[in-house]
């Protein structure tokens, strides 16, 4: 883990996000990497006379001063308490947040995204629930999520769930390191479902052979039944009261669930925890 | 003094059920009474024109067989004794499964223990596919012995339940088992496609079960497996447990817990002991 992208609104979810990255950094020794878009179709785009720019003068003054307002935003943000223990850089950009940080993650050399969810509404709201899961289903490094308070002890406790069946190399390599960093209890998970039912002694062995395959010495069994895959993660991640979630995405649709909420939301009190996961469809 | 009723036939099995009782017996205070039912040979020479009773060659080995019985049972009795348990004993003639059922019916027993898997022959009236049938109908705990084993070795029971209902009754005798060895007691819920149940509503219902029965040394887990015998199985297989033990409703299934044939497949798989206590 060498250089971790940080997409912010300068909201509350991302300033968690920045939590995360800092004790990411900090054991990994990864450059911390802030990034903002100010959202504008108008400054990127063309007029039709083909000239850049194309807003109004009104606009223009108004858009200027929440350039500087940005700016002096981001310059605040780098010198949040503690960050000067990492390597911090940052960066403004005007345009699409969408596109924008789709292609700094590709361009950018980047290991890892840490990203907040469920931004605040208005015009900062580039990492509003569904954006955050755009950016988890088409990056193709890893990417943690984050809606709440996050310290080292975050990292102490990781779920890894999976159906053990697709050999999640990548993602699993991930989890090694953390345990590595962290000294992390990890936690594999397998959710029986109705429609995707195996009994305990399959699954056992099916995680037995994970953790054998991958290297994996210091590793619980565990399967949680459920009529939802998303809603038996979260109950047991409150029954063991983990830290972090870590998971395949496949790049289908379905895991709105863990990241914008679900009804299960409602029933567990901290179900939102980070959520680390990687889009194994390339 | 509380009563445990064994079944013999003289066979090598009831000579196991014997030294398990005997165990029981000598350190939890029990008494145990032999039985020993000699299923009366009904001739096939009946006719609808013959209206007398068995030929007189056939009553003389009949009375013979008695005796020999008769004689047997003391011997076995008489070794009971010999180990100081107090011990009574009783030959009864007739339908085997009726003759038990009646004489645990007529006397207040805690506990009947029984070997299980007689060879051929005569041997399998009281053994083998009667041990099932007295399990289904008994009102007291039945514990079935599919091979020698000795008391000490049972630390962990396995107990099987949809935790659904109040049975008063099987809290009770459980607690006695619990008690008898001094074992831990492993509540499971078998999960399976049939009666599939998200994790956190069974766990909600058996903590309320739990919540007023005061048990001691016990832990819970749900265990997912094809039906409730092979997860018994497996889950006893996989922490290692030495006795199975669940509430039966006098159905009929279970064959495959005794007849051991499903865990065949199973790696060091020990023939555990079963309790089973039918519920009212």
């Amino acid at each position: 883990m060498r250089k971790i992208f940080c997409p912010t609104d300068f909201s509350e979810q991302a300033n968690h996000a920045v939590e995360a990255g800092y004790y990411l950094a900090k054991k990994f020794n990864a450059e911390f990497h802030l990034f903002h878009v100010i959202e504008s179709s108008a400054h990127t785009g063309f007029n039709i006379q083909g000239a850049p720019g194309g807003g109004t003068d009104m606009e223009d003054v108004f858009f200027l001063k929440l350039i500087k307002a940005t700016k002096r935003r981001m310059t605040e943000l780098v010198s949040t308490p503690g960050l000067e223990e990492i390597q911090v850089t940052s960066s403004i950009k005007i345009g699409k947040p969408n596109e924008l940080i789709r292609e700094e993650i590709e361009s950018g050399g980047y290991t890892m995204v840490v990203m907040g969810t469920k931004g605040t509404s208005g015009m900062n709201e580039i990492l509003v629930g569904s954006n955050a899961e755009r950016v988890v289903r088409s990056a193709k490094i890893p990417v943690l999520t984050v809606k709440e308070f996050v310290d080292e002890q975050t990292f102490k406790s990781i779920i890894y769930a999976s159906t053990f069946i697709d050999s999640d190399s990548e993602l699993i390599e991930q989890v090694k390191m953390l345990q590595e960093a962290f000294d992390s209890e990890v936690h594999l998970l397998r959710v029986n479902t109705p429609n995707n039912f195996i009994t305990d002694w399959s699954s056992r062995k099916l995680m037995k052979k994970f953790a054998k395959e991958h290297g994996l010495s210091k590793c619980t069994f565990n399967v949680y039944n459920d009529t939802i895959e998303e809603d038996g993660i979260m109950y047991f991640a409150e029954e063991i009261q983990a830290g972090l979630l870590v998971m395949t995405t496949h790049g289908r649709t379905g895991f709105s669930h863990l990241l914008s909420g679900s009804i299960a939301e409602d029933l567990v009190n901290h179900s939102k925890r980070p959520v680390l996961t990687y889009n194994t469809r390339k | 003094m509380k009563k445990i009723l064994i079944p013999t036939d003289f066979s090598e099995e009831a000579g196991i059920a014997i030294e398990f009782a005997v165990e029981l017996a000598l350190k939890n205070g029990l008494a145990i009474k032999l039985v020993h039912v000699y299923e009366y040979p009904m001739s096939s020479a009946y006719s609808t024109l013959d209206i007398g009773g068995p030929d007189p060659t056939e009553s003389e080995f009949v009375r013979t067989m008695i005796d020999k019985n008769k004689s047997l049972l003391e011997k076995s009795a008489r070794q009971i004794l010999d180990r100081g348990v107090q011990v009574d004993h009783e030959l009864k003639i007739g339908n085997p499964f009726i003759n038990l059922i009646k004489e645990l019916d007529s006397d207040g027993y805690e506990l009947v223990i029984m070997g299980s898997k007689g060879s051929s022959g005569f041997e399998e009236m009281i053994i083998g596919s009667n041990a099932e049938k007295v399990v289904r109908h008994a009102f007291c705990p039945v514990i079935t012995l599919k091979g020698p084993i000795k008391i000490n070795t049972i630390k962990d029971i396995v107990f099987a339940s949809d935790f659904k209902g109040d049975h008063p009754e099987l809290i009770r005798h459980l607690k006695q088992l619990q008690t008898y060895f001094g074992a831990k007691i492993h509540f499971v819920r078998i999960n399976s496609l049939n009666s599939f149940e998200p994790d956190i509503i069974s766990k909600r219902r058996i903590n309320k079960w739990l919540e007023n029965q005061m048990f001691d040394n016990f832990d819970v887990r749900i265990y997912n497996d094809t039906d409730e015998e092979e997860g018994m199985i497996h889950y006893a297989e996989e922490i290692g447990a030495d006795m199975l033990a669940m509430g039966t409703h006098g159905r009929t299934g279970f064959a495959h817990l005794f007849s051991g044939s499903l865990a065949e497949d199973i790696v060091n798989h020990v023939k555990r002991p079963i309790w089973t206590l039918k519920m009212k």
